[in-house]
């Protein structure tokens, strides 16, 4: 099995760019705010507010779009300067470089022929 | 006449790109409509260049009226009066129009105006990419029925015309022959550019490797056919800009024992064709492809026994659907071995229901010594791939040394989103792969069944384990690493940070071999094709290397 994460041969840099902000990037972003909402939730849980199961399958069944609104949206114990941190700044990192490289690989590629 | 000249900044198009390879990210919902930006013009009427035909043909504008010539395709083509009263080498301000650019005639005069693409056509503008404008209020019927006046036949009429003793080109040959004849090339070489319009003739040589068509690097195509049932056997074409054999439009071809080499666009193409066959041909040296078999719907067209080599493609397929064949072949030393695939700048997508069996598919993107072009090079280093289409049937090859994937399925964003879906890919032989012996990637790669494939890794991990083509499967078929890998590449090459290699200095190949039979081989117009050469999949098995080739085909000879 070779790595989810490997890049095409020759593996120059603009392979890696769209591997790390397309394919690897993304499943970070899941990966924490999944595990912040969850963090929250189980306190929510614990403290025997209702709706933690809804927004737990929520987090986990819509990635990315439900961590991220829970934690803008109804998160309880994180300060809203940081829960709007998390989400923002993680936008910013993810979508200002690949829309960098969607910028360079849009548009025409030039003559078909080198004749 | 009047002229203007329009040409799009590359700056609208990559915004239009950004924001259509953002929305294929977020799910390729409402992939409608991406693409390039439509021109927004008042008062004109825009024809569209398609790879290869106008979109309308014909068009009907007003005295003073204009058309607008915009180039919708990936190859190179122009607007040429057939009375070269205009063209677009005057008003664009050079022979080749690229992609994307465009340019308008005004019509200052009433009457009917037929034109013609010098690259795809005949310059009598009868065949190939044609067109007809009507200006003002005059009466136009077009065409109907066969080109000309001659009828396709079945058998040989047994008269032999030869080049050069009888006639000193080969173009004059073709011209005097009535269909059923057979026009003999004696070795040399000849510098030419050939059409054939008139219906079921046979164009052979007297010996594959010592008669050869040489463009020189300065003529378009060897070989253009525009008539049915016309069949090209046992000569070499090499040295075009564009193509080596090319038929176009035509029901009914047969191309056996030719060889194309280091010709600029294709080695031996059909398109918009069907009946057809190609056999004991090799192609190598293209930046394309060198077979290709483009638009066709059914196609009923079969390539048995051909060897593609150092090509872009080994061979290609766009929006070819139904009965075609590419079995018992070799394709080596390509950027991708094979490929099917759809695209909105031909008719018919998408390409669909192409059985690829008992193929040996190897060193794809390994050594670096294939020609090539950007589309190619977005591709590189897979041996089967099935990009945008449906339904094929990829069995019984092996498939070995591909730089990246051996056997890959992914969709394709053109203008529309073609997902590649419900193929079944079924006792392969897949190994030494760089990065994945199978893999499926993108959004949309559903329905794909993998079983009995030999093979070491795939992508995502077990793509075969869990979707079997027998029993149940999970929906999770593909993932988005082999995708990604698009738009590095592309931005690879806009960036310039990839070398292509130049066709013109690809590896000359080996003597191939002759027509059984040689001059004296009996004559067999191109009727009822397909028919004859549909292959017997039961008996077609999985190659090895350096076993030759097994043909499971009936010969037509």
């Amino acid at each position: 099995m070779p790595s989810l994460f490997s890049v095409s041969n020759p593996a120059t840099a603009f392979q890696w760019w769209f591997v790390v902000y397309v394919y690897v990037l993304p499943l970070l972003l899941y990966a924490s705010w999944a595990a912040l909402s969850l963090m929250d939730l189980n306190e929510r849980a614990r403290a025997g507010e209702p709706g933690s199961f809804a927004w737990g399958a929520a987090v986990l069944l819509f990635p990315l779009i439900g961590g991220a609104a829970y934690l803008l949206g109804s998160s309880r114990r994180l300060r809203g300067s940081s829960r709007f941190a998390i989400v923002f700044s993680g936008l910013i990192v993810w979508l200002v470089p690949l829309i960098v490289g969607l910028w360079l690989a849009g548009g025409p590629l030039g003559p078909k022929a080198l004749s | 006449m009047r002229a203007r000249r329009f040409m799009f900044t590359t700056a609208n198009t990559r915004v239009a790109g950004t924001i259509c390879g953002l929305l294929a990210l977020v799910g390729a919902i409402g992939m409608s409509g991406c693409g390039k930006p439509e021109p927004k013009l008042t008062g004109t009427v825009l024809v569209s260049m398609a790879d290869n035909s106008y979109s309308p043909a014909i068009v009907r504008v007003p005295v003073g009226g204009s058309v607008v010539f915009m180039n919708t395709g990936r190859n190179d083509h122009n607007v040429i009066a057939v009375d070269h009263s205009f063209s677009t080498e005057k008003t664009f301000g050079n022979i080749k129009m690229p992609p994307e650019s465009m340019s308008e005639l005004v019509f200052a005069h009433a009457g009917v105006f037929p034109f013609y693409c010098s690259f795809h056509a005949t310059p009598d503008g009868k065949v190939g990419m044609v067109g007809v404008a009507v200006v003002g209020d005059v009466q136009y019927t077009p065409p109907t029925g066969n080109r000309g006046v001659l009828a396709v036949v079945d058998k040989a009429t047994g008269v032999t015309r030869r080049v050069p003793q009888d006639y000193p080109t080969i173009q004059n040959g073709v011209d005097a022959a009535n269909p059923g004849d057979l026009v003999l090339v004696d070795k040399g070489v000849y510098t030419e550019a050939v059409f054939v319009t008139t219906p079921s003739v046979t164009l052979r040589g007297v010996d594959r490797n010592e008669v050869i068509l040489d463009g020189k690097f300065e003529i378009g195509t060897g070989v253009m056919v525009g008539g049915n049932g016309v069949v090209i056997e046992n000569m070499t074409a090499r040295n075009y800009t564009l193509n080596g054999f090319f038929w176009t439009g035509v029901r009914g071809f047969r191309g056996s024992y030719l060889t194309a080499y280091n010709n600029g666009d294709y080695g031996i193409y059909a398109f918009g064709s069907s009946d057809g066959l190609f056999e004991h041909s090799y192609g190598s040296g293209s930046p394309d492809s060198a077979f290709y078999i483009g638009q066709c719907a059914p196609c009923n067209v079969v390539l048995n026994d051909v060897v593609g080599a150092y090509s872009g493609l080994g061979y290609s397929g766009t929006n070819s659907s139904g009965d075609m064949y590419v079995v018992n072949s070799r394709f080596e030393h390509n950027r991708t071995g094979l490929s099917t695939t759809t695209f909105d700048i031909e008719l018919v997508p998408p390409g669909r229901d192409t059985t690829i069996m008992g193929n040996l598919v190897s060193d794809s993107g390994l050594d670096n010594e294939a020609a090539g072009f950007y589309a190619t090079e977005t591709l590189a280093g897979n041996g089967i791939a099935l990009v945008g289409t449906h339904t094929n049937r990829v069995e019984r090859n092996t498939v070995l040394r591909s730089r990246n994937n051996g056997i890959l399925i992914v969709p394709i964003l053109d203008r529309h989103f073609w997902p590649s879906t419900r193929h079944v890919v079924r006792n392969n032989v897949v190994l030494q792969s760089g990065r994945a012996d199978l893999a499926a990637g993108g959004f949309g790669t559903l329905g794909n069944c993998f079983s009995g494939n030999l093979y070491r890794t795939s992508l995502p991990w077990g793509l075969q384990t869990l979707n079997g083509c027998e029993g149940a499967r999970v929906p999770i078929a593909s993932d988005l690493s082999a995708y990604m890998t698009f738009f590095g590449s592309i931005a690879q090459i806009r960036m310039g940070q990839f070398k292509l290699n130049d066709y013109r200095t690809r590896p000359v190949p080996p003597p191939q071999p002759n027509l059984p039979g040689g001059a004296a081989a009996p004559v067999v117009p191109a009727a009822h094709v397909f028919e004859a050469a549909k292959p017997d999949l039961n008996v077609i098995r999985t190659p090895s290397e350096g076993a030759p080739i097994k043909t499971a085909m009936v010969s037509l000879q």
